[in-house]
């Protein structure tokens, strides 16, 4: 089969030994990049993007993905074991990946995200390689109307995320979504709630919001802690990596949030943050351990790490085959094509097919190094936690203020850091749930932007929501995933009464 | 006591001479950078006027242009406002420069920046990214006129999709075109996307009957067939790709609207910093570095050096008040 050959092909390009070379370079300094908030790997390709002019396209291009997997990596690393996410996308892992640590797993964290990303990057290079095509053109198919339904469907997970008490969870989702409305109207160019500030204009960040709100409070908290003299230190627990049950536990969680991750990476509109959040919902929904998630359940880091990964390989579905970029990274790493003298779109394939199956089969092999560099690494890493508390949250409020402060030079940003780190302490205090707020900040442009487009398109009708197959699937989805549990619960109790 | 002082006596006398002879330049050297030199762009790594920035940095470093090192600053937000108040901060400085596009006029005309292009100094332009229209591939309307044609009949029955702002050159480049015709742009519907990439999504799967961009975001889709680029606002048919395309003029409508970019410096440059300025980019645009990366990105038009920017500036401005009023969103 001629694809086969193609995929044969492209090993024999990825694996010569200086496109290796530099597939471990990338990895490291992708690593090094991805664990301080704030420079994403977006931002790291871009600035490394000069470097690579003089080089071969094969070799560079391989380099630069090096990087973005090196990222994904170290984000979810310093999301582990410091509480920093340091990407939106690794938000998610922290809600379970830093109880982990907690209770002296995170060596167990740490390597489940490592598999689950390999495994699932395995699987959406699969995808990538045989369904590129049909998929983006299945892509092309949502409009705003559909985009608002998926971002409708995921808002539903709210339920999930609330914990013990629904009314909080969902005060602190319209928290949330009041914060997303801050910045410039989309449509009417309008400020809302900018009280002249400039730098309100562009709204707030999400990426400073979570680092707000998880490591800077839970350095306040620690803090506290200390001071009332309650501060445990961290005992690790059995074995750096998983055990057998643990094991067991992942695999379910990876393919769901594989899949789940792959398909949302295909959408241009969504990227990998929304992916990590729907993943992470559907898995609680789904899996059996669902009532321990956020308390440390293995599966609440494999499905966000699993799905985070696969969407990197759905994002260059649609630049691959349509030229254009599923995400702001791959739209970054258009603009090296182009450099290159390249056109991405579905002829690449035949008039350049060794860099293309070299790229993709660069990235199986990035996965392999990411899972080989990184294993050994996680003892030292988890070494970290070991440090006296003064030395760690000194550290950490260092690399957080750095991270959000290399963003745009921007003192402003460092306020705001703050005044989260704040919000999140009192939310602590209250014992308000703090996910459901990152889902409405993280949905709630996307979706309230979708429903005005869709609105501005059908003239106010309220049909064009509901309209198409794509959004009733959704639609049934999203009420199925409200309703559900309800249902659940409420047959049990019978089923149980008549017993 | 005496030995030690022939120690000191050497570094000092030394030192002397340095600091006597570097304050000596020629009489007729003119301005240089003695300091680094930072460009600065209104948007984030990787977008369109960080490239070029970047590929100035680069251009200047290779072919020995500057010799002075070149940083390049993301100012993103405000508008544009942001990287307009730091470059303001520093009145007088021809180390600060910034990389500026239509918007830079916009921002400040629809009252979202304090501060607009009109309160720098502009330096050179280096080049024009013409808007064009585009439908689906499939689509009935043939080219310009039929669109207009149709959103004139019913303005409600077409949906243009624009990106990323109210306002901006391809929101004003259809609107321009449709005030000409005798359509009222206030009426049409439009529908603003978060991207440029996200609108050309949108119309290629059907979701809106048509679509702005700059020329260089749809060509690649108009020539396999997906878009067709019914009009582009540029003065004359573009060359290569494009040279099929006809323009607003030849349809019978004179609109050309361009996203420029520009480079500018803060207010109160001096004439030596600015002729520097001026040399040294009317130098980066003729290397074969920056021809290959104009074309790639479909950068069209002539150089413009700094007298001519300031006559373009005067004369986008005026356009951009005529649109903007129509749109009803002038406010100065």
């Amino acid at each position: 089969m001629e694809t086969i050959d193609h995929i044969m092909n492209g090993f024999s390009v990825a694996l010569q030994w200086q496109n290796i070379l530099f597939l471990f370079i990338g990895a490291v300094l992708g690593t090094v990049i991805g664990m301080m908030p704030g420079i994403g790997s977006s931002a790291g390709i871009a600035l490394l993007l000069p470097m690579t002019y003089g080089m071969n396209p094969i070799p560079a291009l391989i380099m630069l993905s090096g990087i973005y997997y090196g990222a994904m990596y170290g984000n979810t690393a310093s999301a582990v074991l410091i509480n920093t996410p340091g990407s939106a996308s690794a938000s998610m892992t922290t809600v379970d990946g830093y109880p982990m640590a907690k209770k002296g797993r995170a060596g167990a964290a740490l390597a489940s995200a490592a598999v689950a990303s390999f495994a699932a990057g395995t699987i959406g290079i699969l995808g990538l390689s045989f369904l590129a095509i049909p998929f983006a053109e299945f892509a092309l198919r949502f409009g705003p109307a559909e985009y608002f339904m998926l971002m409708f469907f995921s808002m539903s997970a709210v339920s999930s995320l609330a914990g013990k008490s629904p009314a909080k969870g969902l005060f602190a989702a319209f928290f949330g979504l009041m914060i997303a409305t801050i910045g410039m109207d989309l449509q009417t160019g309008m400020p809302r709630y900018v009280f002249d500030v400039p730098e309100l204009q562009t709204g707030v960040s999400f990426l400073i919001v979570i680092v707000g709100m998880f490591a800077l409070t839970e350095v306040f908290v620690n803090i506290e802690k200390w001071f009332m003299g309650q501060l445990m230190p961290v005992k690790i627990q059995g074995s750096l990596l998983m055990t057998l049950d643990e094991w067991k536990r992942c695999w379910r969680p990876i393919i769901r949030g594989g899949l789940i991750g792959f398909f949302i990476g295909i959408l241009p509109g969504a990227g990998g943050t929304i992916a990590t959040v729907i993943a992470y919902s559907t898995e609680q929904k789904l899996s059996k351990n669902g009532h321990e998630f956020g308390t440390g359940a293995i599966e609440g880091v494999a499905a966000p790490e699993a799905a985070n990964n696969a969407s990197t390989c759905g994002a260059f579905v649609p630049l691959l085959t349509l030229g254009i970029p599923g995400s702001g990274t791959t739209a970054v790493l258009l603009g090296a094509f182009i450099l290159y003298g390249l056109e991405p779109g579905a002829e690449l394939f035949d008039t350049h097919p060794e860099l293309v199956w070299g790229l993709i089969d660069s990235m199986y092999l990035g996965n392999v190094f990411l899972i080989i560099l990184n294993l050994p690494l996680i003892g030292i890493f988890v070494r970290m936690l070991y440090l006296p508390p003064g030395i760690l949250l000194s550290i950490i409020l260092a690399v957080a203020s750095v991270g959000i402060y290399s963003i745009s030079n921007s003192t402003y940003d460092l306020y705001v850091l703050l005044f989260f780190g704040g919000l999140g302490y009192v939310f602590r205090k209250l014992k308000i749930p703090v996910p459901p707020l990152i889902l409405g900040l993280v949905l709630g442009k996307l979706m309230e932007q979708s429903f005005r487009q869709a609105l501005i398109i059908s003239d106010g009708s309220l049909k064009a929501l509901v309209t198409g197959p794509i959004c009733i699937i959704l639609l049934i989805l999203a009420l199925t995933a409200m309703f559900l549990p309800a249902i659940i619960s409420f047959v049990r109790n019978r089923r149980e009464a008549s017993l | 006591m005496l030995k030690k002082f022939k120690y000191i006596a050497l570094p000092v006398v030394g030192f002397g001479l340095l600091a006597l002879t570097s304050g000596a330049t020629p009489a007729d050297a003119g301005w240089k950078p003695s300091q680094n030199v930072e460009i600065s762009t209104t948007c984030k790594a990787g977008c369109g006027p960080d490239r070029i920035a970047r590929m100035l940095q680069k251009i200047w470093k290779s072919e020995k242009l500057v010799d002075a090192d070149v940083i390049v600053h993301n100012k993103a937000g405000g508008g544009g406002g942001i990287q307009l108040g730091y470059i303001d901060a520093h009145r007088g400085d021809g180390h600060y420069l910034g990389i500026a596009s239509a918007s830079a006029l916009s921002t400040y005309l629809t009252g979202r920046t304090k501060i607009g292009l009109h309160q720098m100094t502009p330096l050179v332009v280096m080049g024009q990214a013409y808007i064009s229209t585009a439908v689906k591939g499939d689509s009935p309307y043939k080219d310009g006129k039929a669109l207009l044609a149709q959103m004139k009949k019913d303005p409600k029955s077409v949906a243009v999709g624009t990106a990323t702002s109210r306002g901006n050159s391809n929101h004003m480049a259809i609107s321009l075109a449709a005030l000409k015709y005798g359509i009222d742009p206030g009426a049409l519907k439009f529908v603003i996307f978060q991207s440029g990439r996200i609108g050309r999504t949108n119309l290629l799967g059907g979701h809106v009957d048509a679509a702005q961009s700059s020329i260089g975001g749809f060509i690649k889709h108009h020539k396999k067939g997906k878009l067709r680029i019914v009009a582009v606002a540029a003065p004359e048919r573009l060359g290569g790709a494009a040279k099929d395309i006809p323009t607003w003029r030849e349809l019978g409508v004179d609109a050309v609207v361009a996203n420029f970019r520009g480079v500018f410096g803060p207010k109160g440059l001096s004439a030596d910093m600015i002729s520097y300025w001026e040399g040294v980019l009317r130098k980066t645009v003729e290397t074969k570095e920056w021809k290959g990366f104009a074309k790639k990105r479909m950068l069209a038009g002539k150089f413009l050096g700094h007298k001519e920017f300031v006559k373009f500036k005067d004369e986008k401005d005026a356009q951009m008040r005529v649109v903007l009023k129509a749109l009803g969103l002038l406010k100065r």
